[in-house]
């Protein structure tokens, strides 16, 4: 390419022509092309169904119902088995069914040592009471008139 | 006319009529393919038609069309680079090789140097420099097209002339 020498001149002088060409006739169809594409988008503007409309609320909620049934579902199987840390009958055997594998016989056995009552001295004289009372054939209803 | 019914249509196809060459070789100057700026103009105007009914008069309707057709080019090289997973230059090696050998160029050798170096700047330089060399808009109307102050665009034209001066002197 002849090489440009006086760069500025070449600019300020240059035919601001573009090197573009386009096809014949182009400008000639073009309002038709476009008459025609935007007619097309309004019919099928008109013709869209109402759950086409709702289609991406539908989803978004859709997918709200799944994640609450999943944390739903989730929170009850990791919860506790009972609320406020009282276990019921129905709770230990819920445990054992679940966790059956994890125990022996010696680990249940340990268990219910554990969980007896350790002896104590107020026991034995709770019971002498109950004894006596019982001894000297005194009801409750008595008990409760005299005091 | 714009907001009734029955002269909407009419005052469209007017509208398409009068603006459709401007906008298709603002378009071309971004795109550089006639085929895509051939899509690009289409979808221009299907915007201006669903739109029409909420064009406040407060800007002028050429502007406004410049604008709809700007950010419609932009936004189709933004969807070419990351269909591709091109970065920047890729994409605009891309259009420089079709200013070289693509269907319907036709310039001497200056104007093709010319648009490759409009190519090597930045994407907003690069639509300034076309809109105030190319289109002679005054820098309100581009001010008010691209949403920059006139400041701002005199600097951008300014700086795009000294990189086209670089790379003309060049062989």
């Amino acid at each position: 390419m002849k090489k440009l020498e006086n760069s500025k001149e070449v600019f300020e002088n240059f035919e601001r022509e573009l090197p573009f060409k386009v096809p014949s006739g182009y400008f000639e169809d073009l309002p038709l092309r476009i008459q025609s594409i935007c007619l097309s988008q309004e019919k099928e503007r008109v013709h869209i169904p109402l759950l086409q409309l709702v289609k991406s609320q539908l989803a978004l909620a859709m997918g709200f119902v799944i994640l609450a049934a999943l944390a739903f579902a989730g929170y009850y199987y990791i919860k506790p088995p009972s609320q406020n840390g009282v276990l019921t009958n129905d709770d230990y055997i819920e445990i054992v069914e679940k966790h059956i594998s994890d125990f022996d016989e010696g680990h249940l056995l340990n268990a219910v040592k554990d969980t007896k009552e350790p002896h104590s001295p107020s026991n034995d004289l709770a019971d002498e009471m109950i004894r006596y009372l019982l001894k000297e054939n005194v009801d409750y209803v008595t008990l409760m008139e005299q005091y | 006319m714009f907001r009734n019914l029955e002269t909407q249509s009419y005052a469209f196809n007017l509208i398409v009529r009068k603006y459709q060459e401007r906008l298709y070789w603002h378009i071309r100057k971004i795109i550089i393919c006639h085929d895509d700026s051939d899509d690009v103009i289409q979808n221009t105007f299907l915007k201006v038609w669903t739109g029409l009914k909420n064009f406040r008069e407060d800007s002028q309707l050429f502007t406004w069309l410049y604008r709809i057709a700007t950010n419609e080019a932009l936004t189709f090289l933004k969807k070419k680079r990351n269909k591709f997973f091109l970065p920047l230059m890729d994409v605009e090696q891309q259009l420089a090789q079709t200013l070289e050998s693509g269907p319907h160029i036709d310039g001497n050798e200056i104007q093709v140097k010319l648009q490759k170096a409009i190519l090597t700047l930045p994407e907003k330089q690069r639509i300034v420099f076309n809109m105030k060399y190319f289109e002679e808009l005054k820098y309100e109307d581009i001010s008010e097209i691209l949403g920059t102050s006139v400041g701002a665009l005199k600097a951008s034209f300014h700086h795009a002339v000294k990189k086209i001066e670089k790379y003309m002197e060049t062989d």
